[in-house]
């Protein structure tokens, strides 16, 4: 077979899977632009005889507080396990003992067990320290959940930094904590930012706590709420497709913006290493 | 009072230090809760012993569940791994691999919950799948997907399949690139196809991709609840009950905490099987 045949075979192969896996997207958001009466009546692979945006304004309007919610929710929780993760992520690439390796080795169990194990306990935990029904209880959880996670990514990236940098600034005086802040944080950026982002669409996306923490609609998050428009007979599919392409809107923005980022913070955060 | 280094260690290490007691306290705690009497909205925490897992193992729904786990697992890692190698392979040698990754990465990075309500109205009898098949003249293959016992736990696992095979696209294309060019180069030499490349070169090459991909695919396959909740609820009937699931049900809807807690542990002990062998391995590749 000639070069050119394979080429052709590679890429009509991938055009076709590509075509297949953006499927859903593309009926999901045809869908959402088809009044009530048309998704009924057309076809579903065929876009809408006329744009209408009602279906998208409905889903809003039930969706609006469960978006913010989580975004009250995502962002502190980010925040707080990219320091505590980013902290102890760079004491771990910068010293090999019996000790760190010890504690390396618990952070990553700690990291992939189901956490179905943590649920019951987790929400003791928040009901005996009064937060249940709060924002705080989301915040504590995912604190919790994904600070391991946070110190496993980010080490992966400090590992790569090489330590001559920091040499020249102890040699200055300063502070171990001065350095990090200083010298390392600015060059390991990159990698920060890969932390940052899977910590903050993993919080965004989860769903077995945020449907076990949501008690009452106020503080209802996002999947929980998309999952409550499914469960509500009375909600057509045209909105149930926008109100999930709303809900989906973040990470895809995230994923299309930054997907360099999001990659090697995928790399690393399966343990992979960054190379 | 304290030497310096032991500050240091303190700032960097205590807050992570802390978050891990907890968490592994609440390990302690959940094996507690799922020996004790703990059945309704009040806490009870009186030890019973084994009587919740001599309960769950005379009951049939705890095999329904751990079997479509099975079966999800083994349907869920292999082709997700297989086929994520194939493409990842097809797609770093047209070099256009940018524009593929995107698109297969965009199912990676929405929310599982999400994933499940947009193959709903996939699955759905008017839906595009069978409207395809229709199209196609295979009109004898369309059926109502989720709501037929028979095939709704494959129609699910192929959501996931769908879902994560980006994650092992990423993760095998990273492997491939770190193949030494110069093997490939002395294969195509000794006049080898493309498929004897893939064959003997490629695929003993990329074994480090299997073991990162295989264990993080089955854990996810092992703890899976988002679709099943969004989706089916486990149904129709038990057809797509799996322990995630089981458990919710259990200890947050009937509210039989310690009888939740017992599945919960049932699945923590499983998980071990996988994460310790797992993160022994990432241990030795990171302290290399």
């Amino acid at each position: 077979m000639s070069i050119n045949a394979k080429m052709a075979i590679a890429y009509a192969l991938l055009i076709f899977m590509s075509l297949f896996w953006m499927l859903p997207f593309y009926v999901a958001l045809v869908t959402s632009l088809k009044s009530h009466e048309e998704t009924y009546t057309t076809n579903v692979l065929q876009p809408p005889s006329t744009i209408d945006v009602t279906p998208w304004i409905s889903a809003w309007k039930s969706i609006e507080r469960a978006f913010f919610n989580s975004i009250i929710v995502s962002l502190p929780s980010t925040f707080l396990c990219v320091m505590i993760g980013t902290l102890a992520g760079y004491y771990l690439s910068r010293h090999v003992s019996r000790a760190t390796r010890t504690l390396f080795f618990l952070i990553a169990i700690a990291t992939f067990i189901p956490y179905q194990i943590l649920l019951i306990p987790m929400t003791m935990f928040l009901a005996h320290i009064g937060v249940m029904g709060t924002y705080l209880s989301f915040i504590i959880a995912y604190t919790i959940l994904l600070s391991p996670w946070a110190a496993l990514i980010s080490s992966a990236f400090f590992m790569a930094i090489p330590k001559e940098l920091e040499e020249a600034s102890y040699i200055d005086g300063a502070s171990a904590l001065q350095t990090f802040f200083r010298v390392v944080l600015p060059v390991a950026l990159p990698g920060i930012i890969s932390t940052t982002i899977i910590i903050f669409m993993s919080i965004w996306n989860e769903f077995l706590f945020a449907v076990t923490l949501s008690t009452s609609p106020l503080i209802r998050t996002i999947q929980p709420e998309v999952a409550n428009l499914r469960g509500t007979t009375t909600v057509a599919w045209n909105t149930l497709m926008a109100g999930s392409l709303i809900a989906i809107l973040p990470p895809l923005i995230i994923t299309l913006a930054l997907g360099r980022y999001f990659i090697s913070g995928l790399l690393a955060g399966a343990l992979r290493g960054t190379r | 009072m304290f030497s310096d280094e032991f500050r240091e260690k303190l700032i960097f290490l205590a807050p992570i230090l802390f978050v891990i007691s907890i968490l592994y306290v609440m390990i302690g705690i959940s094996i507690y809760v799922s020996m004790s009497d703990w059945r309704s909205y009040q806490i009870s925490l009186n030890f019973v012993g084994l009587r919740n897992y001599e309960a769950l193992f005379s009951n049939p729904r705890f095999y329904t569940a751990l079997k479509n786990n099975i079966i999800w697992i083994i349907l869920f890692m292999g082709p997700t791994s297989i086929l994520g190698l194939v493409i990842a392979y097809i797609m770093v040698s047209t070099g256009k691999e940018m524009i593929f990754r995107t698109i297969f990465l965009l199912p990676t990075a929405i929310s599982m919950t999400v994933a499940g309500t947009l193959w709903v109205w996939m699955y759905a009898e008017n839906g595009a799948i069978n409207t395809l098949l229709k199209a196609l003249n295979l009109g004898f293959l369309a059926r109502p997907w989720i709501s037929d016992p028979s095939i709704a736990l494959y129609a699910l696992i192929f959501v996931t399949i769908w879902q994560y095979l980006g994650f092992a696209i990423i993760i095998f294309e990273a492997a491939i690139k770190g193949i030494d060019p110069s093997l490939i180069e002395a294969a195509q030499i000794d006049g080898a196809s493309s498929f004897q490349i893939f064959w003997d070169v490629i695929v003993p090459q990329v074994r480090h991709g299997f073991l990162v991909a295989v264990p993080l695919l089955a854990l996810s396959a092992l703890k899976i609840f988002d679709i099943v909740y969004v989706a089916t609820r486990g149904g129709p009937g038990l057809a797509t009950d799996v322990l995630g699931y089981f458990m919710w049900e259990t200890a947050f809807w009937q509210r039989f905490m310690a009888d939740g807690a017992a599945i919960a542990t049932i699945i923590f002990a499983i998980s071990l099987g996988i994460v310790i062998p797992y993160a022994l391995i990432a241990l030795r590749r990171w302290f290399r």
